[in-house]
């Protein structure tokens, strides 16, 4: 029964998101944050190795196919981490709804994860047509040789990795989300920081191994390492051999990013009901 | 027999759709600085009752609704809504009650009004036809019809909160808290909003609301029995019949003069003033006061140092109303 009730809000949280996220009203809005951030994000990296590359005098394909895989898969770091992270903020001041949702018998747990799912949904569609987007313009336009063969590619082990990474990053959401409970101080910028984090220290566009001493170790505990890694073995590599290690450590992470998503998430929820925040909307 | 047993038991149980014991609330503001927002509460909410809270700005009235709400949690005390303990079965209490905040507009702007309806109705998981139905209904009683298909940014702050009260019935609760609801609404839908209210509660289906509002009138035209709270402590508690008893044997007089240099703080130290309150009168430019008495004698020195300041147009003798009984026992009117 609280089962079902919980799925049923969840559902409906993602009817919302949807129809908020993909505004029809205003689809500049929708287009400008699932599109051409993305595209954007991964004009400017691309750019950025192509001009190197020539002062350099040489083109090392690999990298660049690292570091525009890195770019794909980091859309979803980007669109969901900072959606989801936003949430409450958006709750508070945009919508002020927070305290009406929350006194519904399956709160706010189910909500947000609702609207979780409806923005990796978007974000799904903006994976996607980040794909196409670079692959003309980099492969088409600019020429450039791309080491990816569509028939390599594993798409079970691919969509696995998606869907790893999505649980991951939600639950990172929650933990945001958390924060934001209990702290107005950080509010909207909280997901910016940590999705910066994520793109430096991820393996989005530095392998680990170039990073220096201490940071090279925080890249081991961040569960989005573990998500491009296995996105890019899935598609370069393909053979399960290769892509099995790295989908195990995926889905080691994201069973612990879950873990400690509900942990966090519950105790700042208790905190700030104790504080008497959950549903204020400035600094007291 | 047993039978009697069962019932009057029943009864006892089924009566008291809130009950507050012993409720205090501390808000640390920093190390050395603590409010205390309710102190020592206790009071309960019967079925089919309209409860009313009253009380002056800061004196502790939505912290009270939004620890029985599940907002907030308690620093001393327990409270029960309709059975279950706020604190430790926060979800059972959810499943029968509903909040509306006055002065708030929450909603989603670029969805529709049906839409915002709708998504609320099923977060209480109501089937698809009866969600219908109500907000059908909801947007009859509060002549929300004409904009079910209007996106919510475009209503006007009016509309938006009337959105937001058909929100806080469309799960039917059996205990609804209104947090000022008519707050700087407009007459007609204010009067609205006060026959829905009771409407909900007269129709014998043992619903219950707790209401807390700034306007006197309202509170003694709707409520059943009031509470005044002030400062976090409940200092009068009873109808507003009994409230007003309460103050039969004082002496209430109004006193119409022109505005008073310096102000109305010399009234709290006339030997036998209660309690006082003041109302400019914008189209006379006079100034209305109300005075509440402990002995006619009193009524002397009031008319002495009143016209000592400035001249005296009118003096009244009226019946207690609530708002006497608001002054005698707080020692001065709303702001
Ligand atoms: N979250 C909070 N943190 C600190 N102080 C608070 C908080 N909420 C309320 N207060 C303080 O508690 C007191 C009672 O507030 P409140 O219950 O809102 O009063 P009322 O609704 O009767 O106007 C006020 O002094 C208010 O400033
Ligand atoms: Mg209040």
């Amino acid at each position: 029964m609280a089962v079902k009730s919980f799925i049923r809000s969840a559902w409906y949280s993602a009817w919302l998101g949807w129809k908020l996220e993909t505004n029809w009203a205003d689809p500049l809005t929708f287009a400008g944050y699932y599109l051409l951030r993305p595209f954007a994000s991964l004009l400017i990296v691309g750019f950025i190795f192509v001009i190197g590359s020539f002062a350099g005098g040489n083109t090392n394909t690999q990298y660049f196919t690292y570091l525009f895989l890195g770019q794909i898969a980091y859309v979803y770091v980007l669109q969901i981490t900072v959606t989801t992270g936003y949430f409450i903020h958006e709750e508070r001041a945009k919508y002020e709804t927070l305290r009406s949702v929350y006194v519904t018998p399956t709160s706010i747990r189910p909500y947000l994860l609702g609207r979780a799912l409806s923005a990796a949904f978007a974000s799904t569609v903006s994976l996607l047509l980040t794909i196409v987007f670079g692959t003309i313009v980099f492969s088409g336009l600019l020429g450039l040789n791309l080491e990816i063969d569509l028939f390599r590619i594993n798409y079970a082990a691919l969509v696995m990795s998606l869907t790893l990474g999505i649980v991951s990053l939600i639950s990172t959401g929650f933990i945001l989300s958390g924060i934001n409970l209990v702290s107005t101080r950080l509010q909207m910028n909280l997901s910016e920081y940590v999705s910066g984090i994520f793109f430096l220290l991820g393996d989005v566009i530095f392998p680990p191994t170039t990073l220096p001493y201490p940071l090279y170790l925080i890249s081991y505990v961040l569960p989005v390492t573990y998500y491009t890694r296995a996105v890019r073995a899935s598609i370069i590599d393909g053979a399960w051999d290769v892509v099995i290690p790295n989908l195990q450590m995926l889905l080691l992470m994201a069973i612990l990013t879950t873990i400690v998503g509900s942990i966090v998430f519950a105790a700042a929820e208790k905190r700030a009901k104790r504080l008497g925040v959950i549903d204020r909307k400035s600094e007291y | 027999m047993s039978n009697s047993v069962e019932q009057q038991k029943r009864k006892v149980f089924d009566l008291k759709t809130i009950e507050v014991e012993n409720v205090s609330r501390i808000f640390r503001i920093s190390s050395e600085k603590e409010i205390l927002a309710l102190d020592d509460v206790s009071l309960h909410v019967k079925e089919g009752e309209v409860f009313g809270l009253l009380g002056p700005n800061g004196a502790g009235k939505t912290t009270l609704i939004k620890i029985l709400a599940t907002l907030l949690l308690p620093s001393k005390g327990r409270a029960f809504v309709a059975g279950h303990d706020v604190v430790k079965e926060p979800a059972k209490v959810r499943r029968v009650i509903n909040l509306v905040s006055g002065g708030e507009t929450p909603g989603y702007g670029s969805i529709t009004t049906r839409e915002n309806l709708w998504f609320f109705s099923q977060l209480y998981g109501l089937p698809k036809g009866e969600s219908m139905k109500r907000i059908a209904k909801l947007s009859e009683d509060l002549a929300l019809q004409e904009y079910l298909n209007t996106r919510t940014h475009k209503l006007s702050t009016g509309y938006r909160q009337r959105l937001n009260l058909a929100r806080g019935l469309i799960n039917d609760p059996k205990v609804l808290f209104l947090d000022e609801p008519t707050l700087g609404l407009d007459v007609i839908t204010a009067k609205r909003i006060r026959e829905i209210v009771r409407n909900r509660v007269k129709n014998g289906s043992g619903n219950s609301i707790l209401i807390t509002t700034h306007y006197m009138v309202e509170a003694d035209q709707i409520c059943d029995r009031i509470a005044i709270i002030d400062r976090g402590r409940m200092i009068a508690l009873g109808t507003p019949a009994e409230l007003k008893k309460m103050v039969s044997k004082q002496t209430i007089v109004s006193i119409e003069t022109q505005p008073i240099d310096g102000g109305m703080d010399f009234m709290s130290s006339i030997a036998g003033v209660n309690g006082y309150s003041q109302t400019d009168e914008p189209s006379t430019g006079r100034i209305k006061l109300k005075v509440v008495l402990n002995e006619e004698g009193a009524l002397q020195n009031v008319i002495h140092a009143v016209s000592a300041r400035g001249r005296i147009f009118e003096i009244a003798k009226s019946e207690p109303t609530l708002e006497d009984v608001y002054i005698a026992l707080v020692g001065k009117g709303f702001e």
